[in-house]
């Protein structure tokens, strides 16, 4: 019973948001904006939620000497200072917000964006592990198949000029275009009637993750 | 009101007729549709059993989607799963985690969790702290995975959510763990990552399937897999009339 009001709420919202996208006449639209914009509200307070969560997930890990602890307590000093940089901008007394603003540009133009792009970079050798893993977990023709066809892509973009090579890159260009596009496809396909199914479920009031 | 918003909305009410209509005779009737066979979710309950037995940890991630934003589906697929690990693991002593990559998506894990815990009366083992934040960029949320894995005794590990390629690092650092895992997403890009990276690899609709295959398969689930497989077909008609229509010259 404590549910209703929740689920009545949700339903309505649900509903009359997607209609209102498909039926796109002023008064309907203007109301599907105020609840969108009200959803990014409240998403960016869930943002803060979250680093707050963060936050105190490090500081357990701290108090109790867990694992690389170490590491939370150069997290958490970060944390603290890249919040503080952001706060100092919004102050607008002008050589603070200069500062800060100069602060924020370069924690992340040189201190975030090297770290992912390095971490990124890992990927291509996980990839050849991956594949290497599949052929000794999975010894059947899928696992073959798989290596052999990511063997002749990975090939046929090669700056490799020998004559045996000559079939390669019009071997490679009918992959991507031809089955490679339609299995893509399909599973895309499979993908969109899965979220239109899952969000139909809960605009029907079937699912309903919120709540008791 | 143009052509596309005319047939968007009629797609959208004819699979919402569907799930009412098989909905509503499975309860009439009593009967369950027979589901093919998804490895991923029949091996689920076992390793589980196993984690808890072990006395390891199941850790699900939901990826860096939001919910409210366009990966909203696929985040409510993962929060599915965590309900079906939860209820097989909230008598362990090491509770399952969960890792999202955003504020929303944290929240409603946190609820899940809460709700499952009350739902078996063990509250009292509730911890606010087991649905966490990793991080709020797909890299940064990768990292702070890689971390919980290594960290926390994880035995299963569950990807069900919005994943690019950095699941691959994810992946990875399961490898090193030696935890059984399963990889869902609905980024096409890294399916062919996932096939090669996890034990078993949730492939295109699968990722949205698990309520009716887990915790004894839910009605309302499985009235939404049969409506999908309607319309699954009429669009594979669609498609093969509009082949024929276009090889006859019917269609310019």
């Amino acid at each position: 019973m404590k549910l209703r009001l929740p689920i009545a709420v949700a339903i309505s919202a649900g509903a009359f948001t997607l209609l209102a996208y498909y039926l796109p006449l002023n008064p309907l639209s203007a109301i599907r904006l105020l609840f969108v914009e009200w959803a990014s509200t409240l998403a960016a307070v869930a943002l803060l939620v979250g680093v707050a969560n963060l936050g105190l997930v490090h500081l357990r890990k701290i108090s109790s000497f867990r694992g690389s602890w170490y590491y939370s307590i150069v997290l958490l000093l970060a944390l603290v200072f890249v919040f503080g940089l952001g706060l100092l901008a919004l102050t607008g007394i002008a050589p603070y917000q200069e500062f800060a603003r100069t602060g924020l540009r370069f924690s992340f133009r040189y201190v975030q964006t090297p770290l992912e792009v390095s971490l990124a970079s890992l990927l291509v050798v996980i990839l050849v592990v991956a594949g290497a893993r599949l052929i000794n977990a999975r010894r059947n023709w899928q696992a073959v198949l798989f290596v052999a066809v990511a063997f002749v892509l990975v090939l046929g973009f090669a700056p490799i000029n020998l004559p045996i090579l000559d079939a390669l890159p019009a071997l490679r260009d009918w992959i991507v275009q031809v089955p490679a596009v339609g299995g893509a496809r399909g599973i895309l396909l499979g993908i969109a009637l899965g979220t239109i199914a899952t969000g139909l479920r809960v605009i029907l009031g079937a699912d309903h993750p919120y709540g008791e | 009101m143009s052509t596309e918003n005319i047939l968007g909305l009629g797609m959208v009410v004819l699979t919402a007729a569907l799930i009412l209509g098989f909905w509503i005779l499975s309860k009439q009737t009593g009967r369950a549709p027979v589901l093919r066979q998804i490895n991923a979710y029949e091996d689920l309950p076992q390793k589980a059993g196993e984690a808890v037995e072990s006395g390891k940890r199941i850790h699900v991630s939901l990826g860096s989607g939001s919910v409210g934003g366009q990966n909203t589906a696929v985040t409510l697929a993962g929060l599915t799963v965590l309900e079906a690990a939860a209820e097989a693991a909230t008598i362990s002593d090491k509770p399952p985690i969960v890792t999202a990559g955003d504020g929303t998506a944290m929240i409603l894990a946190q609820d899940t969790l809460r709700r499952t815990y009350k739902r078996q009366n063990a509250l009292e083992r509730y911890d606010h702290l087991s649905g966490r934040l990793a991080g709020a960029s797909p890299i940064a949320y990768a990292a702070g995975v890689m971390t919980t894995l290594k960290e926390d005794s994880v035995s299963v590990n569950l990807f069900v959510g919005s994943f690019g390629n950095e699941a691959a690092l994810m992946a990875a650092a399961g490898w090193d763990v030696a935890a059984h895992q399963i990889i869902g997403t609905n980024h096409v890009e890294a399916q062919a990552l996932m096939v090669a990276a996890a034990d078993h690899a949730l492939v295109g609709e699968d990722v949205f399937a698990s309520g009716a295959y887990l915790s004894g398969g839910k009605t309302s689930h499985r009235a939404s897999l049969q409506a999908q497989d309607v319309l699954r077909v009429l669009i594979v008609l669609a498609i093969l009339g509009g082949t024929a229509m276009k090889v006859l010259g019917m269609m310019r």
